[in-house]
């Protein structure tokens, strides 16, 4: 069920009062809102809905167990397996085919030929990638298991109980409006509220709410699709067929499409979640008005930098072992979060490009003796330059992430210093990157700044406002519903 | 009630979504009617027609559909327009 279609709109209007009219029976409403998630879930695939509601079992118990035990050796042994669970359901659905193809299979043919038995290796591989090939991908794995990943960890280290019941849990890890592209919200932040649950009495930051999924859906139905159909997709399907002015264009396109398509889902579950009484950190602040990359990473996808900087930088040493330490935390902590986003060789030269760049900046910065947050930094010309720096510098990774293969980045990487006549540049399409690009100013308290500004509004007012603004959206966007581009991963 | 604003009575929140949901079903009768019919033949596109069909009469006598159709046919269809240049 995607959510910028009138099938969500029905579910979630059925929903909102079935959970704001059932206040009294706690229980029942409980495990309405885990039908619900099940329900949303489920509309993909009946088998994953119930691999989800296993995951969730799995894990409570492994952390009420980890919880309940005083002996160290067994606490640790008990996390453990819980990790290796979740990892083995993610390398699964995820990276078999990764690891077969792209790893295991260019290592062994080499010695099936020294061995003579290169019929035996073609026979082997004939019969294997078929079966590979009906591993379907989960929508959202990589989100929800992370989520797990987080609690069970949390609980180890003790810093959150486990939760009060495995509904609370479920409940937790399969809450609709987050479950298959984030935000990665912790246990900290959503399990307390799924306990409680918000009762009449909750005051909704409705107006807010209303204004993030209008912002989400413009974002996403208006400029996103329209980036990906006129810009982004034409010139990564073939590249060779333009000039380098067009694969800018298309670059730049890409760019913002990416930030559109994501920070929509984040609006949009935000605001969902935020009518249901339900809180959620943001997940983007303007990511390309970032001066430095480490900024970018502060700014990006929070929930998931923030996730790979606490269970993962940190735990390995983090920034407190010597100096080319903390540079391999860095780089190992990004390889691994390109290879989050995909199985491909193309992800993981993503990830590398980013580790590699934010210890190059800290070795810089070191020797420049500049600050910790440049952005604060009071030169505005500093700031100009050290933007347009960082958007480019992101545009030039996201060449290696949308790429479907290394040879693709290589058709695009020549391509842009082709000379010709601009094909795809037009009026539209610097409206619409332009439209992009101001559309960060919504992100992070930009909402809020603007309700200030439109002052007190009826309710009335504000349905009638919304339902129009929105007969507006559709009326821009292009026909059909494109799917988000998070939700392969 | 006067929104505070910041935040709103869960009371107020339900009466604001139901004047949205019917707005909303009024400013997109037709668009719903339209895609309702463009759904593969059987029972099911005409049941979804017949739900529909109030909708858009109403849309279309109320004149609400204008808002739609009009930000489409014009902004909207300069922008979805597809460029001469297609792939070689």
């Amino acid at each position: 069920m995607l959510f910028p279609t009138f099938v969500f709109a029905v579910f979630f209007t059925v929903v909102f009062f079935i959970h704001w009219r059932t206040e009294r029976f706690g229980l029942f409403r409980k495990v309405l809102l885990l039908g619900a998630s099940l329900f949303f879930y489920g509309w993909w695939s009946w088998k994953f809905a119930l691999m989800l509601l296993g995951s969730a079992l799995i894990n409570h118990q492994m952390a009420v167990a980890i919880s309940a035990s005083d002996d160290p050796d067994r606490r640790r042994r008990l996390f453990r397996w819980a990790v290796a669970a979740n990892l083995l359901l993610l390398v699964f659905f995820k990276y078999t085919r990764f690891l077969f193809v792209d790893v295991l299979l260019p290592l062994a043919r080499p010695l099936f030929v020294q061995a003579g038995g290169l019929d035996l290796f073609a026979d082997g591989v004939d019969e294997v990638i078929p079966l590979i090939d009906r591993i379907i991908l989960p929508v959202g794995v990589s989100f929800f298991t992370f989520q797990a990943l987080s609690y069970v960890a949390d609980v180890y280290k003790k810093t959150i109980p486990p939760a009060a019941t495995s509904l609370d849990f479920a409940n937790y890890l399969a809450f609709f409006p987050q479950l298959v592209a984030g935000p990665i919200v912790r246990a900290c932040d959503l399990l307390p509220q799924m306990e409680r649950m918000p009762g009449r009495t909750t005051a909704i930051e409705a107006n807010r709410a209303i204004l993030l999924i209008l912002v989400g859906l413009f974002k996403k139905m208006v400029v996103a699709n329209w980036l990906s159909e006129h810009l982004a997709d034409r010139v990564f399907a073939h590249p060779e067929v333009y000039c380098g002015k067009d694969v800018l264009l298309g670059v730049y396109g890409y760019t913002l499409q990416i930030y559109c398509d994501f920070s929509a889902y984040s609006d949009i579950a935000i605001g969902t979640a935020l009518l249901l009484g339900f809180h959620f950190p943001i997940n983007f602040n303007a990511p390309y008005f970032a001066v430095t990359l480490q900024e970018f990473w502060r700014r990006w996808h929070i929930s998931l930098s923030s996730w790979l900087r606490d269970y993962l930088y940190i735990p390995m040493g983090g920034g407190r072992c010597g100096v080319w330490r903390t540079r391999m935390n860095l780089l190992i902590t990004f390889l691994l979060g390109g290879l989050w986003h995909g199985a491909g060789w193309t992800f993981i030269l993503w990830g590398a490009f980013h580790g590699f760049y934010l210890s190059l900046e800290r070795i810089v910065r070191g020797w420049f003796g500049l600050s910790e947050k440049p952005s604060e930094n009071p030169s505005l010309g500093w700031k100009i330059l050290g933007r347009i720096w960082i958007f480019h510098l992101a545009a030039f990774a996201w060449i290696l992430f949308r790429s479907v293969d290394l040879e693709t980045v290589g058709h695009v990487l020549r391509q842009l210093v082709v000379p010709g006549t601009a094909k795809l540049f037009s009026a539209r399409a610097v409206l619409i990157l332009t439209i992009g690009y101001l559309l960060q100013y919504f992100d992070g308290d930009g909402c809020r700044a603007v309700l200030r500004r439109l002052g007190r509004l009826h309710y009335f007012a504000t349905a009638v406002l919304a339902a129009a603004l929105l007969a507006v959206i559709l009326g821009l966007a292009p026909d059909g519903v494109m799917p988000f581009i998070y939700f392969q991963f | 009630m006067v929104n505070e604003m910041k935040t709103l009575a869960v009371s107020s929140v339900e009466k604001g979504l139901l004047v949205f949901a019917l707005f909303s079903l009024l400013l997109n009768g037709v668009a719903l009617y339209k895609s309702a019919s463009l759904t593969e033949h059987g029972v099911l596109q005409e049941r979804l027609t017949a739900l529909a069909s109030p909708l858009k009469l109403i849309s279309e006598e109320t004149g609400l559909c204008r808002l739609r159709s009009g930000v489409s046919g014009t902004v909207g269809a300069w922008l979805n327009k597809k460029e001469s240049e297609e792939l070689r």
